[in-house]
């Protein structure tokens, strides 16, 4: 318990940061939602309707029509993906590589708790600390359309999509904490979690741009469900289901590796 | 002595970055820009069922919207997010190094000034710059040629955006490795500043605040402006500038007189 609230301690003030982060995209973002949907309506969704995939999406539209409310909280709701993919690195490297880093796992791990205990108590802080900004972001969503005075017509959409952003997190996170017990140094992994994400989402635009390139669906893992499926109410638990099977196979998988990890300080 | 010794180190991890940039340059305009090209005559067959008028207006705008010009400020986005995460984590691992490994002592007790070790640092981390950045702009420039683009002064200026909003995450790359008690992760952190830039400038599209231009330092030396007004905004242009002297006067300062703990 003391480890747990030690790791909660320590990462209240970061927590913080990108808790404000978020706050500033997810209630940001909205404020020149209401002129368009008032100005909208009928020849600009039809002209958005007829046009090209790879012109929406360089103006960051992509799937959906960011007229309605629905379409514009799925843009928002990709990019909150990718903030709680970047925390949730940052918290699966940090669970597992900080003590090395900071040359103090001699004295934390000659305690009397067995290894597995000690990751497990890390794990548990980095994964409470990732459902709170989870937690948050469906707050923030839930709040930005009263905060503008707009009637919120897409309550079950936002919820889906506050999933989807919180599985993401889960998976960076598992990733994260995987490779750092796997790699020798605690940066080396950083490293390659954060070029895995830089990946992903340079997948997610030229898939955007290019039909031809659906069949890299399964590795776009920053948009759990499709926006359209969302919006049209029929979304596929499948994937969603993968995304969480993956990273608790990567956790366990974490958990065994941990046991036999040389654990120098670096 | 310095400056090599930090060559040696930096020089993997900037290949692969010159070699990331050169790629997302390459697909980006090599590869996508046919794909967008492709768009324009569907856009054209339902212009066409405009009045002549109107349709007349549209045609002009497409000749805009489709050339490669207005092309490469669209793909300056991502070359732009690319860039700040990679100078930022080289800024940051170079000069946070001795502290990262607690070997500040054995290189402070050396006969070298503090100020000249900062400056071959500093020297360093300009040449990463330059490797990082010549051959994704290298390629930009044949892209440019090989398309047939037309505003040339304009392209020159869209080029050093680059690497003039680079200069900017060096500097914050530099203070914070300086300032911050602890530096665990370079390339976390450096990843992290660089997503945010970028959140901040996506944030900036969708709201259209003008304000925020000021808050999105991967556009103080912006492309759209470049392509609309012909040169540079100057308010950006300065505090940009300002704020790069600014943080590299500060880790300067704290550089040269902090107190090193072993």
């Amino acid at each position: 318990m003391n480890i747990l609230m030690r790791e909660l301690r320590q990462g209240l003030r970061v927590f913080g940061i990108w808790a404000v982060g978020l706050a500033f995209l997810m209630l940001g973002g909205p404020v020149k939602f209401d002129g368009m949907s008032a100005a909208g309506a009928g020849s600009m969704n039809a002209l958005l309707e007829r046009m090209p995939r790879a012109l929406l999406a360089l103006f960051g539209m992509g799937d959906g029509n960011i007229e309605t409310l629905g379409g514009f909280y799925a843009v928002l709701s990709f990019y909150a993906a990718l903030v709680v993919a970047c925390y949730a690195i940052s918290l699966g490297t940090a669970a597992v590589g900080r003590e090395l880093q900071d040359k103090t796992c001699d004295f934390l791990f000659t305690r009397p708790r067995s290894r597995a205990h000690i990751l497990a108590m890390k794990l548990l802080g980095g994964l409470i600390l990732l459902t709170a900004l989870c937690l948050l972001n469906l707050v923030f969503s839930l709040a930005a359309p009263p905060l503008y005075g707009m009637e919120n017509t897409v309550v079950q959409p936002m919820l889906l999509f506050c999933l989807g952003v919180y599985l993401t997190g889960l998976l960076f996170f598992a990733l994260g904490a995987l490779l750092t017990v796997l790699l020798p140094r605690a940066e080396q992994a950083a490293q390659l979690s954060w070029a895995a994400l830089l990946l992903v989402y340079g997948l997610c635009v030229a898939c955007d741009m290019d039909e031809r390139l659906g069949f890299l669906r399964p590795l776009n893992v920053l948009r759990c469900f499709g926006t359209r499926e969302v919006l049209e109410g029929q979304p596929h638990p499948g994937y969603a289901i993968a995304l969480v099977v993956v990273s608790g196979g990567m956790l366990t998988a974490a958990f065994l590796c941990f046991r036999r990890k040389d654990l120098n300080a670096q | 002595m310095i400056y090599r010794f930090e060559m040696r180190r930096q020089l993997g991890a900037a290949v692969c970055w010159a070699v990331s940039l050169l790629a997302a340059a390459l697909l980006l305009t090599e590869g996508f820009y046919p794909v967008f090209l492709a768009c324009r005559t569907i856009v054209e067959e339902y212009i066409a069922t405009f009045p002549p008028l109107l349709a007349a207006a549209f045609g002009f705008q497409l000749d805009d919207l489709f050339s490669i010009d207005s092309y490469m400020t669209l793909v300056y986005l991502y070359e732009a997010l690319l860039g700040a995460i990679a100078v930022t984590t080289a800024a940051l691992t170079v000069f946070a190094r001795e502290k990262r490994q607690h070997c500040a002592d054995f290189l402070m007790t050396r006969p070298v000034s503090r100020c000249a070790v900062f400056l071959r640092k500093l020297l360093c981390c300009l040449t990463l710059l330059v490797l990082m950045d010549l051959p994704c702009l290298l390629a930009q420039l044949m892209s440019y040629q090989h398309f047939q683009g037309t505003h040339r002064t304009e392209l020159l200026l869209t080029l050093l955006c680059l690497p003039l909003n680079q200069l900017f995450f060096l500097a914050l790359g530099a203070f914070l490795a300086v300032w911050l008690r602890t530096v665990r992760s370079p390339a976390g952190l450096g990843c992290g500043i660089g997503m945010g830039a970028f959140l901040l400038s996506m944030l900036r599209t969708m709201t259209e605040l003008d304000a925020l231009q000021y808050l999105s330092p991967l556009y103080y030396f912006s492309p759209l402006t470049v392509r609309q007004t012909g040169g540079y905004d100057p308010v950006c242009a300065v505090l940009g500038l300002a704020l790069t002297l600014l943080l590299g006067a500060a880790a300067f300062v704290r550089y040269t007189r902090q107190d090193v703990t072993a």
